[in-house]
């Protein structure tokens, strides 16, 4: 299931029509109603109190931040051990955490991602990047190429050369299909800055693309 | 921070399998020990500052002179 997110444009962008990053399909896995985040509220509030309380968010939100973890590394039980580390992590800290208008899932993301940085610190796991064909046949559409296996082979290449800050913003939203706002707030930055930063790492991968 | 691989297709998990391996009750299990000393906490630290401030108060009122002890020394009157 995934809904059309309207267009998206900044003034940068608008100047840039090569690239068609306004229409884009969103995973609506990421996007809360304002119903599921009073539900979350009380959770917290509970689990403030006493940490079984936590239990449904973790249920909830275990599988999204395994994912998001195992994405990122080669490893499975280092990505289930990290994952756990998140929860144990968010549970301690519990008490420090604030609702400030956006999901409890992007506090989750934020550690996940400090806990995933650290583990590749630490030389727990490889930094990877996994992605299927068909994300790479999106992109080549988003450049408005043929998808051929060549032009496949030559993305595949040029995406080995993208530095890992530029890769971290295209896994975000071309891999994983996440709004700006969602993007902004697990790199803890703004989301018109999000939106200037994916564009402009799609524009460097283009570029790599086409030399 | 390096890439080292870039995989293509990989083999995606089941929900069911990454559902088998949650362990809900050991995150409990591990967050049951305090996780702040009490040595570092902020109601150490007000009981500690509070009981010093009285010490050094009331240490102050002892080792301060009577004033009418000392205006009667300097006037020349004895105590009796």
């Amino acid at each position: 299931m995934r809904c059309v997110l309207a267009t998206v444009r900044t003034a940068s962008l608008a100047n840039k029509p090569e690239i068609k990053l306004n229409v884009m399909t969103v995973n609506p896995m990421y996007h809360q109603t304002n119903q599921r985040m009073e539900e979350e509220l009380c959770w917290i509030k509970r689990a403030k109190e006493n940490p079984e309380s936590f239990g449904p968010l973790y249920r909830r939100y275990h599988e999204q931040i395994f994912r998001y973890i195992y994405q990122r590394m080669n490893d499975e039980e280092t990505a289930f051990d990290v994952t756990s580390q998140v929860f144990m992590k968010a549970l301690n800290n519990l008490h420090r955490y604030e609702f400030r208008g956006v999901p409890f899932s992007s506090w989750l993301y934020r550690i996940a991602k400090s806990e995933l940085y650290q583990a590749f610190r630490d030389k727990k796991a490889e930094r990877t990047v996994n992605i299927d064909s068909y994300q790479l046949f999106e992109i080549i559409e988003e450049f408005d190429e043929d998808n051929t296996e060549a032009n496949k082979k030559k993305l595949f290449e040029s995406l080995s050369k993208l530095k890992e800050k530029d890769m971290q913003l295209l896994e975000l939203r071309f891999f994983e299909k996440r709004s700006f706002r969602e993007i902004g707030e697990i790199l803890d930055i703004t989301e018109n800055n999000a939106k200037v930063k994916s564009f402009r790492a799609l524009e460097k991968l283009k570029k790599i693309f086409n030399q | 921070m390096e890439i080292k691989t870039i995989q293509l297709d990989r083999s995606r998990l089941s929900t069911e399998y990454i559902a088998s391996k949650q362990n809900f009750k050991q995150i409990v299990k591990c967050c049951e020990a305090p996780s702040i000393s009490p040595f570092k906490s902020p109601l150490f630290f007000g009981a500690m500052g509070l009981s010093s401030l009285t010490l050094v108060v009331l240490l102050n009122m002892n080792e301060q002179p009577n004033t009418n002890e000392v205006l009667m020394k300097d006037r020349g009157v004895e105590m009796r």
